[in-house]
């Protein structure tokens, strides 16, 4: 028992170290074999703990946190979309505000027509939703 | 009336000092002995009489400590800096090791980009636009 703890503490802080570089490295390369290997897991061991410790896979929080960031830039006015869609991974302006609206219930387009504290709640919500 | 001083709240003046002038490229303009902190002003190097930024060492008190964290957790900027050129700001700074929460940004009549201060600011910079204003 006081062993499957002590994994799971490790497991967690590694989990953790990932997601930190990940918020640092967005613009980054992020796909399964860079992060397995930051965590120094196997691809499929890594799914496995991320999952675990998480509840969801890597691709969805990488997803996830790119979305937020696409909506602070929107919530600051940022005027090209099709940028913003680019800078999250998304290839098309109909991807993006697909992917956008599930997360934040709102188009990209309206999201930026909101004022800042409106923004900013359906930003801190939509960071509890599953991509 | 006139505006000669700013501030941006630290913990740790020293490490703030470090930051603001080997990574930001400000000029240390005073540093006044006051207690057990320090009256301790940055200048930029291009107006070196304008503006002091204070680092000022109020990151503890609780009113501020929960604002910083606020503003950090919503990606909200403490403060914006003006730069001529914000993409070779933002590869200078990368190239130094400071971390960007986004990168270069149009926002329309600027482009904007969001650094880490390392004392728990987020710090945006910001390049006006030719024609914009």
């Amino acid at each position: 028992m006081g062993t499957q703890m002590l994994m799971d503490t490790v497991h967690q802080a590694c989990i953790e170290h990932v997601q930190r570089y990940i918020d640092q490295h967005l613009d980054e390369p992020l796909n399964r074999e860079v992060l397995a290997e930051l965590a120094g897991f196997s691809i499929p061991h890594f799914h496995r703990i991320f999952t675990g410790c998480t509840g969801q896979s890597a691709a969805s929080y990488v997803r996830r946190v790119r979305l937020i960031r696409a909506g602070q830039k929107l919530r600051m006015g940022a005027v090209d979309i099709m940028a913003v869609a680019l800078a999250a991974g998304y290839e098309s302006h109909a991807a993006f505000s697909r992917a956008f609206k599930k997360q934040f219930g709102i188009s990209p387009r309206a999201f930026r027509s909101l004022g800042c504290a409106s923004a900013t709640t359906l930003l801190k919500k939509g960071s509890h939703h599953e991509n | 009336m006139k505006i000669s001083v700013t501030s941006v709240s630290v913990g740790d003046q020293a490490k703030a000092l470090a930051f603001y002038t080997e990574k930001l490229g400000f000029i240390k303009k005073h540093d006044i002995p006051i207690g057990d902190a320090r009256w301790l002003t940055v200048v930029s190097p291009e107006a070196v009489e304008g503006v002091e930024l204070l680092l000022e060492p109020n990151a503890s008190y609780p009113a501020m400590k929960a604002l910083k964290e606020a503003l950090v957790n919503d990606g909200i900027p403490f403060t914006t800096f003006e730069v001529k050129d914000v993409y070779a700001e933002y590869n200078r700074l990368k190239a130094l090791g400071v971390t960007f929460t986004f990168e270069p940004t149009d926002m329309g009549t600027t482009i904007v980009a969001i650094l880490d201060d390392t004392c728990g600011n987020l710090i945006q910079i910001h390049q006006i636009k030719p024609g914009s204003v």
